[in-house]
């Protein structure tokens, strides 16, 4: 979520004029106060889809229009443009969409001009993601002669003397070698050529999103004629942008003028658009009923024109239903919900009183988590102390230590951190970690964990079942049962005789079976089957593997693969239970 | 006075060095073992009758002991290096190299050594080698004979001779600390004298004898019935023995099954989800938009391999992308961008638990119907105290046509009185791409002030019409990794995985 700093003592002033408590205000603007120093006060705005609350003219607009129902104008919107921006066909395949408007009769003092720029950067990093979506640009209008044109042009085509720089570089030194070229360079990634704003005296205005030219692009206190534009590559966001400064703009005072953008192309909103402009086509309805239905409350007509003019909103009334135009600056606004929740909000949180479920349902776990709870238990009473490990694992790390010869492991591509490369897809090396961090805790350690792993099947075909819709891809999600001994004199046997007692008490009858495992010891080492089939694997530890992990103690461990859906299945009988403790018996 | 009950609270070992007590008063190093005890057992078992008030503490009495060390030891076998040097260099100069390999010692062990006797003006560094100078092997003698002399033992440091003191000093500043030939250590002895009790029981044992009572009662003694007409030895029970190795459930693993088991006494069904999820699932059909921030490289993990899911429901894909492109139909105006149905498959570690609510209600859920998943989800995070690599979430969804956000706050007042055991609790409007109203939910905890409980909301249309759901749900998730902290005591998050068996030993359980 996006965190602004806000002028402390121009926001302390519109908060006074407003007349709400510093609380009240926060719930309003969902915002919460991170921080502060002598000049800022850093305010976390948890909407990421309100960008005009990430400025505090928007701030100051939200609370003043709320508490005193101020009425903000809009009324450029009506106006036809007096000046046009010329989109050349050139940027349709490198960054298609432009805007821009103009802003005069309000002289930038030192707050004004801080903020804009603050607007400038914050609307750049949210909704235009680091300007690759928007980039925003300020101009000293004085300097320019209209029409401006925006268009693309190649790298060595032209150059012009940038912002930060005393001479003249070309587009492509610019990208290379001017600091904001490199930082925001990416934006143009693959472009064959790159968009410049040029006036109608061909003088070049800037290379967007990078950098203004130093002549026309320098802003500075006391300006009181301002070009604003912005460049992208979703219109949306472009036009969002440029409403948001405008509103901050006017909101200081400024007369806002309409720029239109003409394109030779076909955009989302048709050849031609003037900025700044209403987002919404056509207005929402909103019905009173839903109103009162999502909130169950009752609600008149009143009430809620009282709110929508507090939240800025145009209307219109007809019978049981209102015809709305969110304010221009939103982009929030997507169904009559969104308005319902400022009706809401109007209303506080507060003062809706909270209302009991009615409907019966019945409850229950989910039976491989009953199943996992009585494992445990087994456990429990066999000594064991539970584990609960990170699912993220060092895959190559664990994969080393344990000698493995397969490759099972589901790993990230974007890896943070070597320690987490990897999901783990068995039990085992979770808790060998363990013992390799616990050679101080008091042996014989017994420990167990009962968790899921994600096996990637490089052989064969994956299990998931149909309901897991969409993942027949060879990966396999299973819960596990693991288990661990280790101390003086820990063999073998005393892994089997734990495994022996918690297959005895959940009345599964299994088989051992030798197999060779290169984290075993040889002829220590068997398959867990059940009914047949491999359902786990039992052994001790080969001592290069507790090398590899800096253990220093014998350990046997087990691991059970059995779904849980298997444990209920065999749930048993006592006659079972009898058959597959002797089967155990005449087998030793 | 009953000699004879406190008799037989003696442990044998108690009583048979109370019989052989001097009179008089005597040092604990005095005192002659009867059977086989140590010193150290000796001192024991002197505290012992020394807290059963049968014998008295008169003084202590500190003394300094001198003893060689194994490198002390070491020097006695090999010779003192200075007497082999004198030797050798008597047969003429000699550089240092083939000294080395003479008296056989590193070169950098020989070199203090070298220097100590230059300054001593026993040698001296010539041209072509070192010169012995000066014969001068009188004191190196008397070192090495007090080496043996404390070869087996130890002496008292007023015992010694002025001169064997100076050699102790000198010895053992000289050298580093490893290289240290003698130890000095200061010792406590302590003297003690019987009391009128302790000479009374002495009394006592020497004229009866000492009757075996019973220790640890045996199997055999109860088949012979030994134990008849016997005394038991009677155990001080008030000694705190070693703690018992124990098995013991994870305290988080029983918080987690305590909230199953609260969720389920509310009539919530348990969801299973996937850990690893397409994209569709954990973004698309909760409306994030594809260019959310929330969806990059900065904040989920994507899979390595396989990099897609080979299929998804055509139709669902179809509904939701048609809901971000305009809204489909479900009265919103959608986000109106290209939607990129490639996208939808890309796979990704679980990044929030909501992903499952929207496969429970693309599954045909019950209506009227309540849900629940405890997920372990995963997010692109610099590890430290308060992120873990994975954590887990609680999610849940309620399904009906008759509920509203009155219901919503209701069930989130029971959750902070249920679960966080909290009467004071503020709702707080909030924002997420799923829900429409958005609220936090905090709770005042008596200690840490105000905490946040978790998010709710009412899902969108847009989330819910298209996976073809109707009625008006209630989305919620607490977090949990930070109530089991608070509740567990626990100050940092990857204590709550930590492969420190020590320190889960250590947990506390709710």
């Amino acid at each position: 979520m996006p965190t602004i700093d806000v002028n402390k003592k121009e926001f302390l002033k519109h908060l006074k004029s407003s007349g709400l408590t510093m609380e009240k205000a926060l719930l309003l603007i969902k915002g919460e106060i991170k921080g502060e120093d002598e000049l800022f006060l850093k305010i976390d705005i948890a909407d990421t889809n309100r960008p005009d609350l990430f400025t505090l003219e928007g701030i100051a607009r939200q609370l003043l229009s709320f508490s005193q129902k101020k009425h903000f104008t809009s009324d450029f919107l009506h106006k036809q443009p007096g000046y046009k921006l010329e989109i050349l066909p050139s940027v349709e395949k490198v960054r298609p969409f432009a805007g821009a408007f103009l802003a005069h009769g309000c002289t930038l003092n030192e707050d004004g001009l801080d903020s804009l720029i603050r607007i400038q950067e914050k609307l750049g990093d949210t909704i235009g993601r680091r300007r690759r979506k928007v980039g925003i640009g300020i101009y000293d209008a004085t300097t320019i002669k209209f029409p401006v044109r925006y268009g693309a042009f190649s790298p060595e085509s032209h150059q012009f003397t940038p912002l930060g720089s005393e001479t003249e570089m070309t587009l492509e030194e610019i990208l290379k070698r001017h600091p904001k070229g490199v930082e925001y360079g990416n934006t143009l990634l693959g472009a064959a050529k790159y968009p410049l704003f040029i006036d109608a005296e061909d003088k070049i205005l800037s290379f967007p999103p990078i950098i203004n030219s130093k002549r026309t692009g320098e802003v500075k206190v006391g300006m009181d004629y301002l070009f604003i534009e912005a460049t992208g590559t979703e219109q949306k966001a472009v036009i969002l942008s440029l409403n948001v400064l405008a509103a901050a703009l006017s909101f200081r005072g400024a007369m806002i003028e309409r720029i239109e953008a003409s394109y030779p192309y076909q955009t989302p909103v048709g050849r031609s658009q003037p900025v700044p402009a209403q987002l919404m086509s056509k207005p929402l309805m909103l019905r009173v009923a839903e109103a009162k239905k999502m909130l169950g409350i009752e609600i008149d007509a009143e009430e809620i024109s009282d709110a929508l003019l507090r939240f800025g909103y145009e209307f219109e009334k007809s019978g049981d239903t209102f015809k709305i135009l969110a304010p221009y600056y939103r982009s929030d606004v997507m169904h009559q919900y969104d308005v319902i929740e400022d009706l809401a909000l109007a209303r506080g949180y507060d003062n809706f009183s909270p209302l009991s479920l009615s409907d019966f349902t019945i409850g229950n776990i989910l039976p491989e988590e009953e199943a996992a709870d009585r494992v445990g238990n087994i456990f429990v009473g066999m000594g064991f102390q539970e584990i609960i490990s990170n699912m993220l694992v060092n895959t190559s790390f664990s994969s080393h230590c344990m000698l493995e010869k397969e490759y099972p492991y589901v790993e990230v591509e974007n890896v943070m951190s070597e320690s987490y490369s990897g999901v783990r897809h068995w039990l085992i090396p979770s808790l060998l970690k363990v013992e390799m961090e616990s050679s101080s805790t008091p042996y014989p350690h017994r420990i167990f964990e009962v968790g899921e792993v994600v096996i990637r099947e490089t052989r064969g075909k994956s299990n998931h079942d149909s309901i897991r819709t969409g993942l027949s891809n060879g990966v396999n999600e299973e819960i596990h049962i693991a288990a661990l001994l280790s101390g003086p004199g820990i063999t073998f046997n005393d892994a089997h005789r734990a495994l022996r007692s918690l297959m005895e008490e959940l009345s599964i009858p299994y088989e051992l079976r030798e197999i060779n495992h290169n984290s075993f010891i040889k002829g220590r080492c068997g398959a867990i089957e059940i009914a047949g089939s491999k359902k786990g694997i039992i052994g001790e530890i080969f001592p290069e593997v507790l090398s590899r992990w800096s253990i220093k103690m014998p350990v046997s461990v087990f691991e059970i693969t059995q779904p849980p859906a298997l444990l209920k299945r065999h749930k048993g009988t006592k006659a079972q239970r009898h058959r597959g403790t002797e089967a155990q018996r005449n087998k030793s | 006075m009953d000699v004879k009950k406190i008799g037989a609270k003696l442990s044998s070992r108690e009583s048979l060095l109370l019989k052989n007590l001097p009179k008089s008063s005597f040092s604990e190093t005095e005192v002659t073992s009867p059977g086989k005890l140590s010193s150290g057992e000796i001192t024991g078992t002197l505290g012992w009758l020394k807290t059963k008030d049968l014998i008295k503490e008169e003084k202590e009495v500190r003394r300094t002991l001198v003893s060689i060390t194994d490198r002390g030891k070491e020097l006695l076998e090999k010779g003192m290096p200075e007497l082999k040097i004198m030797d050798l260099l008597r047969q003429g100069k000699m550089d240092i190299g083939r000294l080395s390999h003479l008296v056989n010692i590193q070169k950098e062990e020989l070199n203090p050594i070298l220097s100590s006797m230059k300054k001593r003006n026993v040698i001296s560094f010539g041209k072509g080698g070192i010169i012995l100078k000066l014969e001068e092997k009188e004191e190196y003698e008397k070192t090495e004979g007090l080496l043996r002399k404390l070869r087996n033992s130890y002496l008292r440091v007023e015992d010694l001779s002025g001169e064997e003191r100076k050699i102790v000093s000198m010895m053992s500043r000289k050298r580093g600390k490893e290289k240290e030939i003698f130890r000095v250590r200061e010792e406590v002895v302590r003297h003690y004298r019987l009391t009128p009790q302790g000479a009374a029981l002495q009394n006592y044992l020497l004229k009866e004898g000492i009757e075996e009572t019973i220790s640890a009662l045996t199997a055999e003694m109860l088949e012979n019935e030994f134990w008849r007409n016997r005394d038991f030895k009677e155990y001080n029970i008030k000694i705190i023995p070693p703690p018992q190795q124990m098995g013991r459930r994870h305290p988080y693993a029983l918080f987690l099954s305590w909230i199953r088991r609260k969720l389920m006494a509310m009539g919530f069904k348990e969801m299973k989800g996937n850990i690893v999820e397409p994209e569709f699932w954990n973004n698309d059909a909760l409306f994030m938009p594809q260019d959310h921030p929330a969806r990059e490289m900065h904040d989920v993990y994507f899979v390595k391999e396989p990099k897609t899911a080979t299929e998804l429901p055509g139709d669902l894909v179809d509904r939701v992308a048609q809901t971000h492109i305009n809204g489909w139909q479900t009265g919103s105006t959608g986000w109106g961008y290209k939607f990129d149905k490639e996208r939808t498959r890309r796979l990704v570690l679980r990044s929030q638990g909501t992903a499952i609510s929207a496969r429970m209600l693309a599954s045909k859920p019950e209506i009227p119907g309540k849900y629940f998943a405890i997920a372990r989800c995963f997010r692109y995070d610099r590890v430290d105290a308060t992120h873990a690599p994975d954590f887990y979430q609680i999610e849940g969804i309620v399904l009906s046509q008759d509920i509203n956000l009155r219901h919503l706050l209701e069930l989130l007042r029971l959750f902070a009185l249920d679960i966080a055991g909290s009467e004071e609790i503020k709702f707080v409007p909030y924002y997420f791409p799923f829900t429409e109203p958005s609220i936090e939910v905090q709770f005042k905890h008596p200690r840490l002030g105000w905490m946040e409980l978790g998010g709710a909301g009412m899902f969108r249309k847009e989330v819910t019409l298209p996976l073809g759901i109707d009625v008006p749900v209630i989305a919620w998730g607490l977090g949990l990794d930070r109530m089991a902290m608070v509740t567990l005591g626990i100050r940092d998050i990857r204590d709550l995985f930590t492969s420190d068996l020590g320190k889960i030993q250590r947990m506390k359980s709710k």
